[in-house]
C-alpha cells in the first residue's frame, strides 16, 4: 500500500470535536505553538495546521471546526466532511467531553460510518471523576474497535499516551464499522451508493445515508432521489433522515449506557452550574449582571488599553520623525519612510494592545461558560433584527473600536449571523470619531452637546441592526438563522490557555489585517504627497485633485467643498483623521489647542448647523476606517471586506443627503 | 403537546420534530431525536429563548424552534 513510502512524508491527522470539549487546547498541548494558519477552500474560516514529531513519524495535526454531527449543511460541518472526504486524513483524533459521553459519541459514530480510524480522547478526565462518573475505558475501546485515552488537556495529561495511541492506530487496519442499523438498510444504502457518481469505499454508503435524509444536496437527479427516499420510507416505516438520527442516537445511548457508570446522582455535574444559573439567568437579576459584565467588559478592553495605545502612537510617531530627519533628502523618500510605512506599521501595532486585551476577556468569559448565557439572555431582542443572540458582545465593543467587535464575531458559528454582525459592528460609533464629533459640536452645536451626541450613537446602532436585517433579506433570503446553543456547564478558565489564545490570535490579526492596513496608509500618502513638491493634501496634491472630483458628489448632502471630501478620504486611515486633515487645509496649519478657534472660525464659512450635522452623519456612517477593514478581510474574507466599504459609503451618503434635504425644506 | 408549552421543571418525551429540514438537522444533531427525554429548565428574562436538558447537555431554544417539535408529557417524576 501507499502507507509504506508515506512514513518519509507527513502523515495527516483531522482534529475533531464538539464545541467546548477543549479540543483546541488539546491540539495546542500536542502541537506546541507553532502553528500555520490558512484558509479552508473556498471559505473563510480559518484553517490551523500544527505539527508533530513523534517515534520518528511527522504528523500535520490540522483543527477541525467544533462540530456536534456531520450531517448538516452548515458551513463548518460541510468544511469537516470535505476534508475527510477528500483529504483522506491518515487517523481522526476526536475530542470528546468526557463528563458527557453520550452527546460526544454522535460523531465517533459518524467518522466510524465513514470508515476513519479513530482516537477517542476523553477530555476533561478530572472533571468526570469528580462529578462521580466513572468510564469504564476498555470496554468502550472494544465496542468501538479505536483507542480510548482519558486526557487533562490543560494540563497536558494524557497526551503522550495520545501520541503512543495514533501512531499504532494509523499503521494498524481501520477498525470495523460499527452495526448500527438492520442489514436490509444497509443493503438498501450499498445499493443507492451504486448509484452515485465518484463514491467509493467505505464514505459511500455514509454519504448514501445523508443523501437519502436530504441534509446535503445528492449527486443524482431529483426523480431518482425521491424514488429512493419514498422506498425507504415505505420499507423501513420512516423517513431516512429521523430513521438516521435515531438509530444512532439510539445506538449512543447503549454504549453510553453499557460502559458509563455514575456513583453520584446525574445532577451531580450540573450541581455547580444550577446554582450559578439561579443567579445568572435569574428573572430580575440576569439582565442587570449582564449590564454589569457588559461594562466591565468595555472597561477592560478601552479603559486599560486606550493609554497602551497611546504609548504605541507616540512611538511610531516620534520614530517617524527621527527616520524623516535621518534621511532627510529626497524630502519624498523621507516622507514615504516616515509618514507612510513607518505610520502604516504603527496603524496595524497600535491595535495590539486592544486585541491581547480583547482576546483575554474574551477567551476567559467564553471558557467559563458566561458567553452563551449572555446570548441567551439577550437573544430575544437581537432575533427581533433577524441576528444571534451572541451578535450582542460584538456590537456593543464597536462602541469603544471596530475591530475589537468584528474580531469578536469569532464566537457566531452561523456564516450568515457571522456576516450579517460584521456589517452592522461599524456603525455602532467608535471613539475615533468624537473628535469629529466634537469639533463640530463646539462649532455649530455648543448648546446641544449631549441631544446631538446621543441622536448620532443612536441613529448609528439603529443603522447597524436595520443594514443587518435588509441585507440579511436581501443576500440570505432562504436561510435561517436558528438559536439552537448548546449552554456548557460553568468551568473554570485555565489562565495559561487563556493567555496562549490571546497571543495566537492577535499575531494572527497582525499578519492577516496588517498587509491591507499598511497598504492603504501607504496609498493614503501617496495621494496626499503626490506628486513631489506638493503640500501634504493640498489642492494641487492628488488627493485635492479627487477632493475636486468627489466634491459635486456631496453637494446634495450640503458639503460639497474639495476640502471636506479630502477630509473623509484621509478619515478612511482612521476618523480622527478628518479634524486634523480639515485644519491643515482651511487653517493651513496643524490643529494646536489655540488653533482650534481659528479652524472653528473657518468652518462657519464652510458649513451650515445643517450640513455640519449631514456631515457628522456621513462621518458616522461611512467606511469605517483601513483597519476595520483590514479585520473585515481577515474575518470574512476580501469580498464581504469590499462590499463593507462600498455599502457604508453608500448609506452614510444616502442618509446624509436625506437628512440635509428633508431638513432643508422644513428649515 | 408542543414543547414550547411545557411548564418549567415538566418533563416530556419527544414524539415527531417538524422543523424544515436545516433546521431539523442542527435539532438531530443536539440529540433532540424523537423518543429523547426533555425537562424544560428555564425562560429567558424576555420570555424566550428557552432552556432544556437533553441527554445531559444543556440547550436553548426559540419559541418557534420550540414550537416545531411534538412531545408526550411525561409523569412528574419525584426527583423532578
Amino acid at each position: 500500500m501507499a502507507d509504506a513510502d508515506k512514513s518519509a512524508e507527513t502523515l495527516l491527522v483531522g482534529v475533531a470535536g464538539n464545541p467546548n470539549t477543549g479540543k483546541t487546547t488539546l491540539f495546542n498541548a500536542l502541537t506546541g505553538m507553532r502553528l500555520k494558519t490558512g484558509n479552508w477552500p473556498g471559505v473563510t474560516v480559518e484553517r490551523i495546521e500544527g505539527r508533530l514529531t513523534h517515534k520518528d513519524k511527522v504528523l500535520t495535526l490540522v483543527d477541525l471546526p467544533g462540530i456536534y454531527g456531520l450531517t448538516a449543511d452548515s458551513e463548518d460541518e460541510r468544511i469537516a466532511r470535505d476534508f475527510l472526504l477528500q483529504e483522506q486524513p491518515s487517523a481522526v483524533l476526536v475530542v470528546a467531553d468526557a463528563t458527557n459521553l453520550e452527546r460526544n459519541l454522535y460523531l465517533v459514530l459518524m467518522l466510524l460510518e465513514m470508515g476513519q480510524k479513530v482516537v477517542l480522547a476523553l477530555n476533561m478526565w478530572d472533571e468526570a471523576q469528580k462529578a462521580g462518573i466513572r468510564i469504564d475505558t476498555e470496554t468502550l475501546s472494544g465496542l468501538l474497535d479505536v483507542e480510548v485515552v482519558p486526557t487533562v488537556a490543560v494540563r497536558k495529561e494524557g497526551v503522550e499516551q495520545l501520541k503512543d495511541a495514533l501512531i499504532r492506530t494509523i499503521e494498524n487496519p481501520p477498525p470495523k464499522a460499527p452495526d448500527v442499523y438492520p442489514k436490509e438498510v444497509t443493503q438498501f444504502l450499498d445499493g443507492f451508493a451504486e448509484r452515485l457518481p465518484q463514491m467509493k469505499g467505505a464514505g459511500a454508503r455514509f454519504m448514501a445515508s445523508l443523501y437519502l435524509s436530504g441534509d446535503i444536496e445528492a449527486p443524482v437527479d431529483r426523480t431518482t432521489l425521491t424514488r429512493y427516499q419514498e422506498e425507504f420510507k415505505e420499507r423501513f416505516g420512516k423517513e431516512a433522515a429521523v430513521f438516521f438520527a435515531e438509530h444512532r442516537f439510539s445506538w449512543c445511548h447503549g454504549v453510553a449506557s453499557e460502559v458509563v457508570k455514575s456513583v453520584l446522582p446525574p445532577s451531580a455535574r450540573f450541581a455547580l452550574t444550577d446554582k450559578l444559573d439561579s443567579i445568572f439567568l435569574n428573572r430580575f437579576l440576569g439582565i442587570p449582571i449582564l449590564a454589569g459584565v457588559l461594562y466591565f467588559v468595555f472597561w477592560f478592553i478601552f479603559t486599560l488599553g486606550d493609554p497602551l495605545v497611546g504609548y504605541v502612537d507616540d512611538l511610531f510617531s516620534w520614530l517617524g520623525e527621527v527616520v524623516k530627519e535621518a534621511v532627510g533628502r529626497p524630502e519624498w523618500l523621507a516622507s514615504l519612510l516616515g509618514d507612510g510605512i513607518i505610520a502604516g506599521v504603527g496603524a496595524v501595532l497600535v491595535f495590539v494592545p486592544l486585541l491581547i486585551l480583547l482576546y483575554l476577556i474574551f477567551s476567559a468569559l467564553e471558557d467559563c461558560g458566561y458567553l452563551a448565557r449572555g446570548a441567551f439572555l439577550i437573544d430575544r431582542i437581537m432575533h427581533f433584527f433577524k441576528l444571534h443572540g451572541r451578535s450582542f458582545i460584538p456590537m456593543f465593543l464597536g462602541f469603544g473600536c471596530s475591530i475589537p467587535g468584528i474580531l469578536a464575531t469569532r464566537t457566531l458559528t452561523n456564516r450568515r449571523d457571522r456576516l450579517l454582525t460584521i456589517l452592522a459592528v461599524p456603525f455602532a460609533s467608535c471613539s475615533a470619531r468624537l473628535p469629529v464629533y466634537a469639533l463640530f459640536i463646539a462649532a455649530f452645536f455648543p448648546n446641544h452637546k449631549a441631544a446631538v451626541l446621543f441622536a448620532l450613537y443612536a441613529i448609528g446602532i439603529v443603522m447597524g441592526l436595520l443594514s443587518a436585517l435588509i441585507v440579511g433579506r436581501l443576500l440570505f433570503p432562504k436561510e435561517e438563522a436558528p438559536l439552537v446553543m448548546e449552554l456548557p456547564p460553568y468551568r473554570v478558565p485555565s489562565p495559561r490557555v487563556v493567555f496562549a489564545t490571546a497571543w495566537q490570535r492577535t499575531l494572527i490579526f497582525v499578519k492577516k489585517a496588517g498587509t491591507i492596513i499598511l497598504g492603504a496608509t501607504v496609498l493614503i500618502w501617496a495621494l496626499a504627497s503626490l506628486p513631489p513638491g506638493v503640500e501634504y493634501a493640498s489642492e494641487n496634491s492628488l488627493a485635492g485633485r479627487l477632493g475636486k472630483v468627489m466634491a459635486p458628489v456631496f453637494k446634495p448632502a450640503g458639503f460639497g467643498s474639495w476640502q471636506a471630501s479630502v477630509a473623509l478620504l484621509t478619515g478612511v486611515l482612521a476618523k480622527e483623521t478628518v479634524v486634523s486633515t480639515m485644519g491643515v487645509l482651511y487653517t493651513g496649519e496643524e490643529v494646536e489647542e489655540a488653533a482650534e478657534k481659528e479652524l472653528i472660525r473657518h468652518l462657519h464659512a464652510h458649513f451650515t448647523p445643517l450640513s455640519a450635522f449631514a456631515f457628522l452623519l456621513m462621518t458616522l456612517l461611512y467606511i469605517p476606517c483601513v483597519a476595520s477593514i483590514g479585520a473585515i478581510r481577515r474575518e470574512a474574507g476580501w469580498r464581504w471586506a469590499l462590499f463593507t466599504a462600498v455599502y457604508t459609503l453608500f448609506v452614510g451618503w444616502l442618509i446624509a443627503t436625506l437628512f440635509y434635504q428633508i431638513a432643508t425644506l422644513f428649515a | 403537546m408542543k414543547l414550547n408549552q411545557l411548564k418549567i421543571g415538566q418533563t416530556a418525551k419527544i414524539v415527531t420534530v417538524n422543523a424544515s429540514p436545516a433546521l431539523r438537522a442542527r435539532l438531530f444533531s443536539m440529540g433532540l431525536v424523537p423518543e429523547t427525554v426533555v425537562k424544560l429548565l428555564t425562560i429567558a428574562p424576555p420570555g424566550e429563548p428557552l432552556e432544556f436538558e437533553v441527554r445531559g447537555t444543556r440547550v436553548s431554544l426559540r419559541r418557534d424552534e420550540a414550537e416545531t417539535i411534538l412531545v408526550e408529557p411525561l409523569k412528574e417524576s419525584k426527583n423532578g
